[in-house]
């Protein structure tokens, strides 16, 4: 998976997390190396993972940050999936992460990058990257 | 009149040539409609049945000549030769082709104007009264205050995707002549005992398949709060308005979902952090922003012109028009005259290319160079020396634009209707000609009084059919005929109200006759000469349904 930041590929070795069917959040094996997880696996596996340096969290459009509260700083990356571009939700969501929870870490995207209007996140929530 | 700043002409400058290239990419297929379609509707640019209609946005409805004067000559270079007014200040052109559009707006962008934000689930057109800074009865000009929303919603970054399209308007006078109790934020510029300035701020108000009265949020908000407030409205909504059915999905459905207690709670508690904050509007950016709309060189005047009040009595045309269509001036010897798009047998709010020449040019001789926009759809010219009434009245007249029928039945509010618009049910311009011949005559549209028929050709309400006097909306009945729903006692103003439906809808053939009997009963009922309205508040819908279903309606040949 792709990281681009500010129209350059600049790391093509991250993984990302996605539960299948028959799995859920607190017996899924989640891989070494560099990987973003689930917001529930990170919350049913925060005993194990909470020591790992290269794992971030993702959140998808029907969950929100706030039950990050006071964990925001552990991550370097928080990203949000976009799986429809015309969803602004997010970019209220990334304000209130920046704004409220003190998040200064990189957000980003992950969402189908042809019509993602990537300037703006970056505006309004200091994201960097858009992940492919 | 704001003027673009150098970030103003660069961003609209940028936003052109970026659509010059999506259009190229279109027309040689490397874009399909699918892709293209939310980059074009960045740009207000809609297909409709016949043609592409471009939505041009005009600030609070105001125009200098030399705009109007481009508008002309797009009329005539890429459409059919005029323009249409719409109910939101703007101004529309029905029968573009795709290649011409990013000729038209550098056109547009050389008389610092653009179609952004007209279209799309973003902040559109900030509307105000067509009398600002000119009425009589204003408290504050709203003009300044319109300019630093429409500054601080462009390109706003955080709320561009919003769940649905959002309109806010803004009144600063006693009277409210900007319909904001039907619109997703309402404001109304008051001062409180103290003499500070700040905001009624109403929320939730809308048309459409939902007609709501909008609700009061703040009785006052003093005024250096006004965008850090609206910025916790925009928030809240942007994250908990309806996402899962277009058709839920305005701010009024939340409002109404969570009741305005709860939804005010939510606003504040965002707004707590931000109030205060650098968000706060300062004396310096409101005297800057106010520096734009300062008023004109105007002459001392006495309060009435003598030339004038001897013609009115020898002339029976002008004085009529005098009545309707002039209407008074906060400074002694000058008037604001409404130039009616309402001309029988001519689609409201239509304006030929001529007659868009003409209007500029009276601008330049009698109005400092500018004109508005009025949301029910016809042209003010705000600042006229009561000594040039009679000259401008013969050149207006001569132009088909000084019939005397402002606020009387043939000013009909109307939409675009199935004639052009892939929305509608039913037509609603041939529907408005039509009521509008039939009731012609002067005499009797003088003896029925003020009166507000609005026409609407389905759901979407573009006509504000719900707060007409008589509204009329077309709608479904999925026989492939035109079938009208008619409604009574709607209002906007001070006074909004939504209208209420008589009962079973009427064909198009039939509905003349239904106008003429809810007319009757008026004249039946009115207590002197009390306006139409003010007969159906106390009596109900009751006797006018009554009498309109008695007997079956003939269709009209």
């Amino acid at each position: 998976m792709m990281m681009i930041k500010n129209k350059a590929v600049v790391s093509d070795d991250w993984g990302v997390l996605r539960l299948n069917e028959n799995e859920t959040p607190e017996h899924v094996r989640v891989a070494a190396g560099k990987i973003i997880v689930p917001l529930k696996v990170w919350q049913a596996q925060r005993a194990k993972l909470q020591g790992r340096v290269d794992l971030y969290v993702w959140l998808n459009s029907d969950e929100r940050p706030e039950v990050l509260q006071g964990e925001v700083v552990k991550f370097a990356v928080i990203a949000v999936n976009f799986p429809k571009f015309a969803d602004g939700l997010w970019y209220s969501i990334a304000y209130n992460l920046r704004a409220r929870l003190g998040y200064t870490g990189v957000g980003f995207a992950a969402g189908h990058p042809a019509t993602f209007p990537a300037c703006l996140m970056n505006v309004v929530c200091g994201t960097a990257c858009t992940v492919v | 009149m704001y003027r673009y700043d150098r970030y103003d002409h660069q961003i609209v400058g940028e936003r052109v040539a970026q659509y010059r290239d999506q259009v190229r990419r279109r027309l040689s297929n490397e874009l399909t409609e699918d892709e293209f379609r939310p980059l074009r509707l960045q740009n207000g640019l809609y297909m409709q049945i016949h043609a592409y209609m471009l939505r041009i946005a005009v600030p609070y409805g105001m125009l200098t000549s030399a705009q109007l004067r481009m508008f002309a000559h797009i009329a005539r270079k890429y459409d059919r030769g005029y323009g249409h007014f719409t109910t939101r200040q703007n101004i529309q052109f029905n029968w573009l082709k795709l290649e011409d559009t990013p000729a038209i707006l550098a056109d547009l962008a050389s008389v610092e104007m653009h179609a952004i934000q007209t279209s799309g689930n973003c902040i559109r057109n900030i509307t105000s009264d067509e009398f600002a800074g000119v009425a009589g009865d204003e408290i504050v000009d709203p003009r300044p205050y319109a300019e630093i929303l429409r500054q601080w919603s462009s390109f706003h970054p955080e709320f561009a995707y919003l769940p649905r399209k959002f309109k806010i308007a803004i009144s600063g006078a006693t009277q409210d002549r900007a319909a904001i109790a039907v619109h997703d934020i309402g404001l109304s510029i008051i001062k409180n005992e103290q003499g500070a300035i700040g905001f009624r701020v109403l929320v939730g108000g809308g048309l459409g398949r939902t007609p709501m009265i909008g609700s009061e949020i703040r009785d006052f908000l003093p005024w250096q709060q006004l965008m850090t407030y609206i910025e916790s409205i925009m928030r809240v909504y942007n994250q908990y308005g309806r996402r899962d059915n277009m058709y839920k999905a305005r701010i009024k459905i939340l409002v109404k979902a969570l009741g305005i207690e709860e939804f005010k709670r939510q606003v504040e508690t965002d707004w707590v952090d931000i109030k205060d904050g650098p968000g706060t509007l300062t004396v310096e950016e409101l005297n800057r922003v106010s520096a734009y709309f300062t008023a004109p060189p105007y002459e001392k005047l006495a309060a009435n012109d003598a030339a004038v009040a001897l013609y009115k009595a020898e002339n029976k045309a002008y004085a009529n028009w005098l009545q309707r269509n002039v209407k008074p001036h906060k400074v002694p010897g000058y008037a604001a005259v409404v130039l009616s798009l309402k001309k029988t047998a001519i689609a409201p709010g239509d304006a030929s290319a001529e007659q868009m020449d003409a209007a500029a040019d009276l601008a330049d001789r009698f109005s400092f160079g500018e004109l508005r926009i009025t949301h029910m759809q016809n042209l003010v010219l705000a600042d006229i020396k009561q000594s040039d009434l009679i000259t401008l009245w013969k050149i207006a007249a001569a132009q088909g634009m000084a019939s005397p029928n402002v606020g009387l039945l043939s000013d009909i509010i109307c939409c675009l209707g199935g004639d052009f618009c892939s929305l509608a049910n039913a037509r609603s311009i041939p529907l408005a000609k039509m009521i509008a011949e039939r009731f012609e005559s002067l005499d009797f549209q003088h003896d029925i009084g003020e009166i507000e028929i609005n026409m609407s050709g389905c759901m979407n309400s573009c006509g504000h059919n719900h707060v007409g006097h008589i509204g009329v909306m077309g709608v479904d009945k999925q026989d492939g005929s035109e079938w009208y729903q008619v409604a009574v006692g709607g209002d906007q103003g001070n006074d909004s109200a939504i209208g209420k439906v008589i009962g079973p809808s009427f064909t198009f053939q039939q509905m003349p006759e239904v106008i003429d009997r809810l007319l009757q009963v008026y004249l039946r009922e009115r207590i002197e000469d009390e306006r139409f309205i003010d007969t159906v508040r106390p009596i109900s819908v009751t006797p006018f349904k009554d009498y309109v279903y008695a007997t079956k309606i003939q269709a009209e040949r």
